[in-house]
């Protein structure tokens, strides 16, 4: 494979285990996905359903969360990041895959200038002189678009705002120009207006840097404005994998399609909220068989609780469910659930 | 009484707020008196009708949950008044406000904080019982609760648990269930889903609406999220830095949102729709920044309508044709100070237009 096509990242089959009350419990189970430089991929699941682990996973900062990795691989540009040796993963960690946060706040030490915080990564990570790093600073803040970067890199976290600390954040993680840049709800703590101009500057930086993003949202909205490709989780798995568009034009697991027919984009309201009846099942609690089948709409008794549905893979796309495909969905108005 | 969706408000408003103003006091100096203040609430009036569900919408510093706080009584406003059923609440004192809060009854946003983790739910739920009915005996109470949590669809036999068995969207029924318990004639809803997932959220909205229309309560509903607001609101109220920007009917305000903030609060919101939402990204404009103007439009160093006269005064609320209320110079035609509509002296309750019921 020439380098236009090979992914930059490729997450296969990996699970993890967590330590609990009673022992290691399983919360990530076989999750594949991969990312190509200037693509995005959208990670999208409701709450327990593992995103976030997968990204910590990648990031290697399971152990510091009491998980394992406990089978699969993570590789980075071809090469497997498991089994790296200490140096070698910080050095991988923030130089060439970067992470940001839900609440850029926090993420931020409220006692050094926002300057001194990002030249401090730059140093870490290239060893250059103090002056250098924080030109380096300056010059990442106005990437983001901070206003007058050069006096604002002198201010505090708490002199910023929250969208305005969340592009702090992002300056902070593509100052060593990593190639990779994994958002974990990155606009999710912030209003719907500075949110929009967050979207925007993460399109542009993925085209002027040619930046690699994995995002990972509840929001279907923020996955129709960003991703170009999408993997939707459910309790510990994915459970559907295509092209943005192929997705929300025709989802094909029954979770998908029930998930976006939740929206209330165009609910009236004399009309019904769409909803999943039930509960997401939580690790520990799995089933045997198809981990939606309680909820879902199109449960074909033992075929679906019995045992675990294959994957079916067609070109970019992929489902996990044994019923994929059968007209009787597209008739009980289950798939195609948006017309 | 039973209020059939989409029916014009008949009668009295069951709560209405006049004219609400709140200022933070965010610092003091050595002797006590205030150095930094916040105008957390402007010159707010609304109105909620039984049966009926007003949303009120903004962003984060907006005033949004200071009016929520204002009308239940929970903090006192410095000027203005909360009127419910011929009462003028914010003259109540101590153990009259304790009556009447039965009337009025909160739902938070997350239900893991908001019950207190180390009660059985069932306990949680007779506790405003206790207050507000101590004769009630053991078994009634036991009871008034089964029914309560029944109505709210968690079986009773849950309710020896503790909050830490449930799941979110479960424990927020079981905190609607709470709120109920008084018999309240007002609900207030402050981002009352906005922790939940997805798939539940609908439960939890379907649930409200059912209860509203079984038991004829005013909904107020107050979200950042515009489309959720949409989708159960009858009138909007949309605030922004402490001030009523605009009001209206909910379909109308979508349809044909006059101020240019709320214009882009809708604008702002990506659309479930990957081809559409695509389309909208490329209308997407930078707004202006600056700081906002003491005495004049809070919006106005954000907005693209912006005139000399934005900077010198505050828009008031002028009624719009359409039943609505816009508190912008140039979307209310008076740019002049004159022409329009009638500007509201102080603006009354928020009125509901006569326009088409959709239903």
């Amino acid at each position: 494979m020439d380098d236009e096509t090979r992914p930059l990242l490729e997450v296969s089959d990996l699970s993890v285990d967590f330590q609990g009350a009673a022992g290691w419990t399983r919360v990530l189970d076989g999750v594949s996905y991969d990312v190509r430089a200037g693509e995005v991929l959208g990670i999208v699941g409701e709450s327990g359903c593992g995103k976030t682990v997968s990204s910590l996973a990648v990031m290697q900062l399971l152990d510091l969360q009491g998980g394992r990795i406990a089978g699969g691989d993570i590789r980075y540009d071809g090469r497997s990041l498991l089994g790296l040796g200490r140096r070698e993963r910080d050095r991988i960690r923030g130089a060439e895959i970067a992470m940001i946060f839900q609440q850029p706040m926090r993420s931020l030490n409220p006692a050094f200038t926002v300057g001194h915080q990002i030249a401090d990564v730059v140093r870490h990570h290239t060893g250059c002189g103090r002056r250098q790093a924080w030109d380096r600073a300056v010059e990442m803040l106005s990437l983001v678009h901070i206003p007058s970067p050069q006096e604002r890199a002198r201010a505090y976290p708490h002199q910023f705002s929250g969208g305005m600390c969340q592009r702090v954040m992002i300056a902070m993680a593509l100052a060593c120009s990593p190639k990779i840049l994994i958002a974990d709800e990155p606009s999710t703590a912030l209003d719907v207006t500075v949110q929009e101009q967050i979207l925007a500057l993460l399109r542009e930086l993925r085209d002027r840097l040619d930046l690699a993003i994995v995002i990972i949202t509840h929001d279907l909205g923020v996955v129709a404005d960003l991703a170009d490709r999408v993997a939707v989780m459910y309790a510990g798995q994915v459970v559907e994998q295509a092209p943005v568009l192929d997705l929300f034009a025709d989802p094909q697991h029954p979770y998908t399609a029930a998930l976006l027919a939740a929206v209330p984009t165009e609910v009236h309201r004399s009309e019904r909220f769409v909803s999943i009846p039930g509960r997401v099942a939580l690790p520990g609690e799995w089933p045997a068989g198809c981990r939606f089948a309680t909820r879902c709409p199109v449960v074909d008794g033992e075929r679906c609780t019995d045992h675990p549905p294959p994957v079916h893979v067609d070109g970019p796309r992929s489902v996990r469910c044994v019923r994929v495909g059968e007209p009787a969905l597209v008739k009980q108005g289950v798939v195609h659930g948006r017309r | 009484m039973v209020a059939v969706d989409g029916a014009n408000p008949a009668g009295p408003p069951v709560i209405a707020a006049r004219n609400l103003h709140k200022t933070f006091v965010t610092s003091r100096n050595l002797v006590g008196r205030a150095v930094r203040t916040v105008p957390a609430v402007q010159d707010v009036s609304l109105a909620v009708h039984a049966g009926r569900t007003l949303g009120i919408v903004g962003e984060s510093g907006s005033g949004k949950s200071t009016v929520a706080r204002l009308l239940l009584r929970l903090i006192k406003a410095d000027r203005g008044s909360v009127s419910a059923g011929g009462i003028d609440v914010s003259r109540l004192r101590r153990r009259e406000l304790r009556a009447w809060r039965r009337n009025a009854q909160m739902v938070h946003q997350d239900p893991f904080t908001s019950m207190d983790p180390r009660m059985r739910v069932r306990d949680s739920v007779a506790e405003p019982l206790h207050v507000h009915e101590p004769g009630l005996g053991r078994d009634e109470v036991r009871a008034r609760v089964d029914d309560l949590l029944r109505s709210v669809g968690v079986d009773p036999g849950q309710g020896e648990r503790y909050p830490s068995g449930f799941s979110g969207g479960q424990l927020q029924r079981i905190a609607i269930a709470r709120a109920l318990a008084p018999g309240p004639s007002v609900l207030v809803c402050d981002e009352a889903v906005a922790a939940l997932d997805v798939s539940i959220r609908g439960q939890i909205l379907n649930l409200l609406r059912d209860l509203q229309r079984e038991r004829g309560i005013a909904l107020v509903f107050i979200s950042h999220d515009l489309s959720l607001v949409r989708a159960i609101a009858h009138e909007i109220v949309v605030m922004y830095r402490g001030r009523v920007v605009e009001t209206g009917d909910a379909e109308q305000v979508f349809a044909h949102a006059a101020h240019p903030y709320t214009r882009r609060l809708l604008h702002a919101i990506p659309v479930a729709d990957p081809v559409r939402q695509r389309e909208r990204q490329a209308t997407t404009t930078e707004p202006a920044t600056g700081p906002a103007p003491v005495a004049g439009c809070q919006y106005a160093p954000r907005c693209p309508l912006r005139i000399d006269r934005c900077g010198a005064e505050p828009p008031p609320l002028v009624d719009r044709p359409d039943g609505g209320a816009v508190a912008c110079f140039v979307a209310s035609g008076t740019r002049d100070g004159t022409g329009g509509g009638p500007a509201r002296a102080g603006a009354g309750p928020v009125r509901v237009e006569k326009g088409p019921a959709p239903c």
